[in-house]
């Protein structure tokens, strides 16, 4: 366990460095984040024109949802899978087979390296956002808002790192990330807020994992809710994402030994 | 000796689907989906005792690579038994990597946009080095391998020798039991291929690191490795010391007179007529005659005494050419 801990903290602060020093393409991605703001803004604007309430939100909370949606969306997506699906392809991995870390940890702690760092720049764009379009994150508790966020990162990490083994099947990822991303977005209530959805769907996706990649964190940063009840749902589906993975990671790892590196 | 290394009837067989040439056939293989096998190695078995330094050699596409790979545990054999240092490379993964050093002359364990320093250290925590090991390893490197020149550079600005360098040095940093070196000079010159063969030389002499090394330079192979093990269409075709290989291998050894013009034949009389009739050929102006160890030199040259002798050498041939005959001749036969 020490070695496992100890391992992850060297990886998550490689990944951070090698991410963070990419300055021009961070401030690139941050203006275009910026710019995604704004036009978010000008778009929810209109909807909410002609009619102040919409699905039980006003044009506020509406903005606030998926400001905050987009913006976990743009820090959490940590490319996991098509860096894994280009090991695979490139017989890369085989160098990381050789070492005495786990893969998928190998790859969770890279993951959460790049988050920090993304961090770095997301967070005061968010703030310049916020601040701007006269919003505020009120959560009732910070810790619980935390603790929602990382455990979206885990399970959009699990989502990541299987499509990424994907990689040993398939040479072309990008429609099976372009089609994960959608469903993801869509689904976990990052471009619509899930109240926008008829009330069966609603209660469909909050009993299944897809509320908790997006609008259960939303919903804890943005004060929507205090009830613990959707931490310990996202929790349980965070614990069956992870033996998920850990499945997958291992029934591709017996395929690329049996097959070749 | 003890055996760390045992590789007893390893075999390796690669399976791809068979290309369909019609739609009938791409159909079919949906449902039923035809494989062509290829042998890559073939029943191949050998011991590698503990400290010794072996190379692996063999031509293009002769399964030297995938026995690599399956003494590494990164591919499973299809048949036969491997055990390193006492682990299956396979079952115990894990805890197996920690106790080998691996280079793979195409892949890196670097990384790209860090200093080696960082790598290093992030090396460290991944292998879980004590700090003293992990220091103790670091001075021989900067000392032996001269890593203080690039130690602060990211691996992207390295030249590909010092790139490989650092990955030899990375390789031994948890001082393993054992290290597989897959083409670690391959697209080095020859400053950097000699500083590469005199740390790895060092290494494998003064920690005992057992060394398995592919290389298709005969100068790894001589100036590092003691013996031998010869793969070819996945089959072991040799397996002995370097010097064994020397004195057996392809044309033999000879001695070449050069003697005045006419005295050839009458030379050549003399020499088969003596009771060991060694073999006697002529090559141009010199006469060569087969080395026997039951012929001393001395006694060679009191056969030739009666003709005059301009000059009188030692015919061998090199690792390369014998290698390259050897090549050839498997071809042949396969």
């Amino acid at each position: 366990m020490r070695h496992a801990l100890q391992a992850g903290a060297a990886l998550v602060w490689a990944s951070a460095r090698i991410t963070a020093t990419d300055r021009k393409g961070r401030l690139i991605l941050t203006l275009g984040y910026l710019l995604g703001m704004w036009l978010l803004f000008w778009l929810w604007r209109g909807i909410y024109a002609a009619d102040p309430h919409r699905a039980g939100l006003d044009f506020a909370t509406a903005l606030a949802h998926v400001a905050t949606a987009q913006t976990l969306f743009a820090l959490l997506h940590t490319s996991a899978d098509w860096t894994l699906a280009r090991e695979i392809r490139s017989g890369e991995v085989a160098a990381q087979l050789i070492q005495p870390v786990n893969l998928c940890w190998r790859h969770g702690a890279q993951a959460l390296g790049r988050v920090l760092a993304k961090l770095v720049y997301t967070l005061p764009a968010l703030l310049l956002f916020l601040w701007w379009a006269g919003l505020a994150l009120r959560p009732a508790s910070w810790l619980v808002a935390l603790i929602s966020v990382l455990l979206s990162f885990v399970l959009l990490f699990c989502i990541a790192f299987v499509t990424g083994l994907a990689g040993f099947l398939a040479t072309d990822l990008w429609g099976i990330t372009a089609s994960k991303d959608a469903l993801v977005q869509f689904l976990g209530g990052a471009l619509i807020p899930l109240a926008f959805f008829p009330p069966a769907a609603q209660a469909a996706l909050h009993w299944l994992p897809f509320a908790h990649f997006f609008n259960t964190p939303v919903a804890y940063l943005t004060g929507q809710t205090a009830a613990l009840t959707p931490l310990l749902l996202q929790a349980a589906w965070t614990v069956v994402f992870v033996l998920g993975a850990e499945w997958a990671a291992r029934q591709i790892q017996r395929r690329l030994v049996i097959f070749g590196a | 000796m003890t055996a760390i290394i045992v590789a007893d009837q390893l075999s390796r067989i690669y399976r791809s689907p068979r290309p369909a040439s019609n739609w009938r056939e791409r159909l079919t293989h949906l449902i039923r989906p035809r494989f062509d096998d290829a042998l890559s190695v073939d029943a191949v078995s050998f011991e590698v005792a503990r400290g010794e330094c072996v190379a692996l050699v063999g031509p293009n596409g002769a399964g030297k690579s995938t026995t690599i790979k399956m003494l590494t545990g990164v591919l499973a054999p299809s048949s036969g038994r491997v055990m390193v240092a006492g682990f299956d490379p396979q079952r115990q993964r894990r805890d197996y990597v920690k106790r080998i050093g691996v280079v793979f002359g195409q892949r890196s364990q670097l990384w790209w946009d860090l200093p080696v320093r960082d790598s290093f250290r992030i090396l460290q925590s991944l292998f879980d080095i004590p700090d003293a090991v992990y220091q103790q390893q670091l001075a021989l490197f900067r000392r032996e391998g001269g890593l203080d020149e690039f130690w602060q550079r990211p691996a992207r600005t390295l030249s590909l020798g010092q790139r490989m360098l650092c990955e030899i040095a990375a390789s031994f940093l948890h001082a393993p039991d054992v290290v597989f070196l897959d083409e670690p000079t391959i697209g080095l010159d020859l400053e950097m291929k000699a500083r590469m063969r005199a740390l790895i030389g060092q290494l494998n002499r003064e920690a005992g690191t057992t060394v398995l090394i592919t290389s298709h330079d005969v100068g790894d192979i001589e100036k590092l490795t003691q013996r031998l093990l010869l793969i070819d269409h996945g089959q072991l075709r040799f397996d002995g010391s370097l010097a064994h290989f020397k004195a057996h291998a392809g044309d033999g050894r000879w001695w070449a007179a050069r003697l005045a013009e006419g005295q050839h034949h009458a030379a050549s009389q003399a020499l088969t007529a003596h009771p060991l009739a060694p073999v006697v050929r002529q090559n141009g102006d010199w006469l060569e005659v087969a080395r026997l160890d039951t012929l001393p030199f001395a006694e060679l040259l009191q056969l030739l005494a009666p003709f005059a002798v301009h000059e009188i050498k030692p015919v061998e041939q090199g690792l390369e050419e014998l290698l390259h005959g050897f090549y050839l001749a498997s071809k042949g036969a396969a």
